[in-house]
């Protein structure tokens, strides 16, 4: 099974198949644009994953390495997020900055199905909650102005969303 | 830790409306993000009874002073004077959906606003009888400053306007030159030949002349030949549009509609259908609701030649039968179906046709009030299993604790579901815990252990009423006691809190609901329309576990709910922090400490309905009314209630002129 190495922004070295490092589409593109072959053992730097999460996001991708491909969006639907299976779910049960972390990374490297659960898991971690105990949640700090504010809560009281 | 912006935005979106509203009020960054074009070009401004003008209390302020560009607004049942021309002039070339409703205005206000909002894309005036009613709006305008802002408009209603002439329309649609969409629904259209030729004589050329009295089909007629390279979308609901008339406008050349709106429309006959279906196959969407005389045969013609239909409503087309119905399969594309109150249409039908096989295209369904039985609910639930709204009111005998536990078990995808008056459901049914499957004679499941035999013996003095009476509670009773020892091996079926997405639900009328199932079985993050009203048998403890477990409420009802108290409406001021709406008709037991409570805590409500809650004082009614967002409130007439046990007559509240505007007494 060819190998890749991929290096976190802490220089910790991972291998992993080439094959499940090729979900994330940042690497991919990263190797058929170097034109790579599989015969050198070149190490992929990547200078925005630390260890710690690099490691988190190849089990997950690892795991997930036979799943068909996501559909295409639709635009015009709401996305749905009671669809979490139980191992990602399991999964993510880390804290919030580890959890926000994940998102950051699955951003970067591009991999829709971790971005698509992290996602999920972060939105109904929101879903029924006042503004104030959404930012105890997330440690948000109000950087609102009071007058910032009453004109935010306002603009939402006279507006809806088709 | 921060989340860069359009990963915020990515992650908004799988968020439900309201709580991207909650989101936004955290932080700047937030803010933003659910303020990124994406949301925002769906965000209407809407001001419905508001009082409009240039001082700083205005709502309008607010989005002069906002620092996102809102693009879409609606007005409704407000005075639109020349003291909002600021507004105009700041925030107009933004504007890209405008809409009318009821409204005070002026044709020079009128004039003044077009010649602002110079990017519109939709515009709809309706029902603002006084800007037609001297004929004269738009005159000698038509050329110069305001052809350049109707220049993009895609989409134009007029609808409601009884006032339109023939004239009148003439000046918008010149205006207008790329208009796709076209909506008079309502309007006062003349279909009778006879009127053309009295406005029209042979040889005239009409859009010269344009009739300054009449609106007639004609000359809407006449304007879509001219344009019909461009028309996609035709509303003429409500208007007395007829098999002929549907036919010449099916037969324009070059024509290729997407959409046609011809709800009640009594006139429409099976001819006009048949030219529709035979030239205007590209069609969509198509509306023919409660239009009586369409029948089978109008159906046949519909599903064999407009096999692009994506939307179809025949809402209460009473003379369709099985025969029409069965030929529902052919239609491969339907998302959305309303085949409500035919009465005629049988489970034969239903299974003959749409339920032939497995269809995974379909979203909407509304089957309510048909006379169906709970077979047909079974075989519907299981053959649907993309369904994300269904509407099962009023199917009486259909929807039974057996079937629903069907939808439960396969419909989880579902967002609306209503299943209003069907009284036969239980708590059992809803939450599961019942002997579910089984066919009995009795008409709820029978739940009790309790052995009839023993008491066979015992002189009984009861009605019959007494027994169900005393055996629908020993039933609660049971699912209770099965709900508290909830382990895995005593789950013996599927509980509503199964559809984890559910946003609206409608069990109103459904009286055999209680406690029971708002503690056990209602656990929604998303749920934002509730229905309980005439639950006769719901109490605060179980709206205590309700507001707990879906705390995104926002439209609530709860009419004729006697048994609650003010601690209920306590509950709920408390619990739900979106509240707009709450209904309280005929919940005699609240007195002003509920009032009161909804004073302080609801910072959002819009809509209040207290009448013939005879314990509440008018005068606390009326300083709800001063509530900043609060636009409605309804309340009984001051009468002689017997308080205390002596006739006593309030004296009559004195009421606040600018405060009159939002109650409304009954």
């Amino acid at each position: 099974m060819p190998n890749i190495k991929l290096q976190s922004s802490d220089n910790e070295v991972f291998a992993v198949d080439i094959e499940i490092a090729k979900c994330s589409v940042t690497i991919k593109t990263m190797l058929e644009d170097l034109g790579v072959d599989d015969e050198e053992e070149e190490v992929v730097p990547l200078p925005n994953v630390n260890s710690a999460i690099l490691k988190k996001v190849i089990q997950w991708a690892t795991y997930h390495k036979d799943d068909p491909p996501l559909p295409e969006d639709d635009e015009n639907k709401e996305k749905r997020t009671d669809d979490i299976s139980s191992w990602d779910a399991d999964f993510l049960k880390v804290d919030q900055g580890t959890l926000f972390e994940l998102i950051l990374a699955a951003n970067y490297l591009d991999i829709k199905g971790l971005l698509d659960v992290t996602c999920k898991t972060v939105a109904n971690m929101i879903k029924g909650k006042t503004p104030d105990e959404i930012r105890k949640t997330f440690n948000i700090k109000n950087d609102f102005t009071a007058a910032e504010e009453d004109q935010v809560r306002k603009e939402n009281e006279w507006c809806e969303e088709k | 830790m921060d989340l860069p912006f359009e990963v915020l935005v990515y992650l908004f979106k799988f968020l439900p409306k309201s709580d991207r509203k909650s989101a936004s009020e955290t932080c700047r960054s937030w803010y933003l993000a659910a303020n990124d074009y994406c949301f925002l070009k769906n965000k209407v401004v809407i001001f419905y009874k508001s009082i409009l003008n240039d001082e700083p209390t205005s709502p309008t302020n607010i989005f002069e002073n906002s620092s996102v560009t809102f693009y879409n607004y609606l007005f409704n049942e407000v005075e639109i004077s020349n003291k909002l021309n600021a507004l105009w002039d700041k925030l107009g070339e933004n504007i890209r959906c405008l809409t009318l409703k009821n409204c005070d205005i002026n044709e020079k206000v009128f004039v003044y606003i077009l010649q602002r909002c110079r990017n519109l894309q939709s515009l709809n005036i309706e029902s603002c009888k006084e800007l037609f009613m001297s004929g004269r709006l738009l005159e000698g305008k038509t050329e110069g400053l305001l052809v350049e802002s109707l220049d993009s408009l895609r989409s134009l209603s007029l609808s409601g306007n009884q006032y339109l002439t023939d004239a009148l329309f003439n000046r918008f649609s010149t205006a207008a030159p790329a208009l796709e969409e076209l909506n008079l629904s309502g309007c006062s259209l003349q279909f009778h030949l006879g009127l053309v030729k009295k406005f029209y004589p042979p040889g005239s050329n009409i859009f010269q002349n344009p009739s300054e009295s009449v609106l007639t089909f004609y000359f809407i007629l006449q304007f879509v030949i001219a344009r019909a390279e461009n028309i996609k979308k035709l509303l003429f609901s409500n208007t007395l549009i007829d098999g002929a008339a549907l036919k010449s406008l099916s037969e324009v050349t070059n024509l290729r509609l997407e959409g046609l709106e011809v709800h009640s429309c009594d006139q429409l006959t099976n001819t006009g259908i048949l030219a529709l279906t035979t030239n205007q196959t590209m069609l969509k969407e198509l509306d023919i609701g409660l239009c009586t005389r369409v029948t089978d045969q109008s159906l046949v013609y519909i599903c064999n030649n407009l096999v692009n239909l994506e939307y179809l409503n025949i809402q209460r087309c009473r003379a369709v039968t099985d025969l029409g119905i069965v030929e529902l399969k052919k239609l491969k594309k339907l998302k959305s179906l309303n085949i409500s109150q035919c009465e005629l249409i049988t489970k034969d039908g239903l299974e003959r046709g749409i339920c032939a096989e497995e269809n995974y295209v379909l979203e909407e369904l509304d089957i309510h009030s048909l006379n169906i039985d709970q077979t047909a609910v079974i075989i519907i639930s299981e053959k649907f299993p993309n369904l994300r709204s269904l509407d099962i009111s009023y199917c009486f005998n259909a929807v039974t604790d057996t079937s629903v536990q069907v939808i439960f078990k396969n419909q989880v995808n579902l967002e609306i579901l209503k299943m209003s008056h069907c009284d036969k459901v239980s708590d059992a049914g809803l939450t599961g815990m019942g002997k579910v499957g089984e066919e009995t004679d009795d008409d709820g499941p029978i739940m009790s252990n309790y052995d009839e035999s023993a008491y066979r013996h015992k002189i009984h003095l009861g009605s019959r009423a007494e027994e169900e009476i005393v055996r629908d509670a020993r039933r609660k009773h049971d699912v209770m006691l099965m709900c508290e020892k909830l382990t895995t091996d005593t789950y013996t079926g599927f509980s509503l809190a199964r559809i984890k997405g559910l946003r609206e639900l409608d069990i109103s009328g459904c009286n055999r609901i209680t406690d029971v199932s708002l503690t056990y079985a209602f656990n929604f993050k998303e749920l934002t329309n509730l229905n309980l009203s005439r639950c006769q048998q719901i109490t605060h403890k179980g709206i205590g576990h309700l507001v707990l477990n879906c705390p995104s409420i926002e439209f609530f009802n709860l009419i004729d709910c006697y048994n609650l108290k003010d601690e209920a409406v306590e509950e709920i001021v408390r619990g739900l922090r979106r509240l707009q709406q709450l209904e309280l008709r005929g919940c005699n037991q609240l007195t002003d400490k509920s009032l009161e409570a909804i004073l302080t805590f609801c910072k959002k409500l819009k809509f209040l309905d207290v009448q013939g809650c005879r314990n509440v004082s008018p005068e606390l009614t009326t300083s709800i009314g001063s509530l900043p967002t609060l636009h409605t409130v309804l309340m009984s007439k001051p009468g002689p209630y017997i308080s205390d046990g002596q006739k006593n007559r309030s004296p009559a509240p004195t009421f606040l002129p600018a405060l009159m505007k939002k109650l409304r007494l009954h």
